[in-house]
């Protein structure tokens, strides 16, 4: 059985899901992608959103998009890092 | 209040080379977190980040007066440097170690114990920096102190290997266990001089399982 993905693994999904698409890409593709439920996703967003590590646009249609920031990116270049170190250091 | 060195006079020089590579090794922890904080944006990660930087300025200032004082000792460079000057130097220097080491432990503890109220760290940092500063032996408080805080992140960081048993965390763990060992032998180092010693020895044997640990953080 594949075990539970951990806060961690979820943001780094999202992130790949919004890069893998050129770095713009619609709500239902990211929650479709990265396998979350509605409200989880609406929780998350809004998280990576105020972590600056995620950019919400809006179109002239008022049609919301989203891209990666150079946080996003940094975060996805260091995961391993990250992962290493909060488990390390139990800060999971 | 005078305070005589408590290196044997052997190893006078080696524990500052002994306490570059601590100073360092802490210093590397707390970038590393301070890094990843910036990233996750975890109030714990910051909280590590800090104390170990506040054990990384303990390390440095330890290091510092224990050149300045071989130096002095030696009278090769500072001729000018008397005893006095030694024994004021010693006194600063281990007043602003302990302190340091103090409010970085305090800190870690705080953070393991995964307490949220910043007010339950301002009163263990009350309790411990008032025995320091008050009290006549406050080396001999400095050291309990650590090694009571030392105890609880060594149980913290054994949980965490027993819920990863993983060789990163198993790494770690045992490195927590060495220092806690070596604060303990610190405790005696005021009667038996040889104490301190085998408290540098011990924690350099830490500090090696935390730099192994450390390798396997950085690799990708």
């Amino acid at each position: 059985m594949k075990q539970k993905r951990n806060r961690l693994e979820i943001i780094r999904d999202i992130l790949l899901t919004i890069k893998a698409r050129n770095g713009r890409i619609k709500p239902t593709h990211i929650i479709y992608k990265s396998n979350l439920s509605y409200q989880m996703f609406r929780e998350y967003l809004t998280e990576l959103i105020d972590q600056e590590l995620v950019l919400e646009i809006e179109d002239k249609k008022g049609r919301k998009r989203y891209e990666l920031t150079r946080k996003g990116m940094n975060y996805l270049r260091d995961y391993s890092l990250i992962k290493n170190f909060t488990q390390s250091y139990g800060l999971e | 209040m005078q305070f005589a060195p408590l290196s044997p006079t052997w190893f006078l020089g080696y524990d500052v080379l002994f306490e570059i590579f601590f100073a360092v090794i802490t210093f590397l922890i707390s970038w590393l977190a301070f890094r990843v904080y910036r990233l996750t944006a975890s109030n714990r990660t910051k909280l590590f980040a800090a104390a170990f930087l506040f054990i990384s300025l303990s390390y440095t200032i330890e290091l510092v007066y224990n050149f300045m004082i071989v130096t002095a000792l030696n009278q090769n460079i500072h001729y000018s440097i008397t005893f006095l000057t030694i024994n004021v130097l010693h006194t600063l220097g281990i007043f602003s170690q302990a302190i340091l080491m103090v409010i970085g432990l305090s800190i870690l503890t705080y953070a393991c114990l995964r307490v949220n109220k910043r007010r339950v760290l301002a009163l263990i940092l009350a309790l411990t920096l008032s025995v320091i500063l008050l009290e006549e032996d406050p080396l001999f408080y400095y050291f309990i102190f650590s090694t009571i805080f030392l105890a609880f992140i060594s149980a913290y960081f054994f949980e965490n290997y027993l819920s990863h048993k993983q060789l990163k965390t198993g790494l770690l763990s045992l490195g927590f266990v060495f220092l806690l060992l070596a604060k303990f032998y610190y405790i005696f180092s005021e009667s038996n001089l040889l104490f301190y010693a085998l408290g540098h020895f011990l924690e350099l044997i830490a500090y090696t399982f935390i730099t192994a640990n450390l390798v396997l953080v950085l690799k990708k």
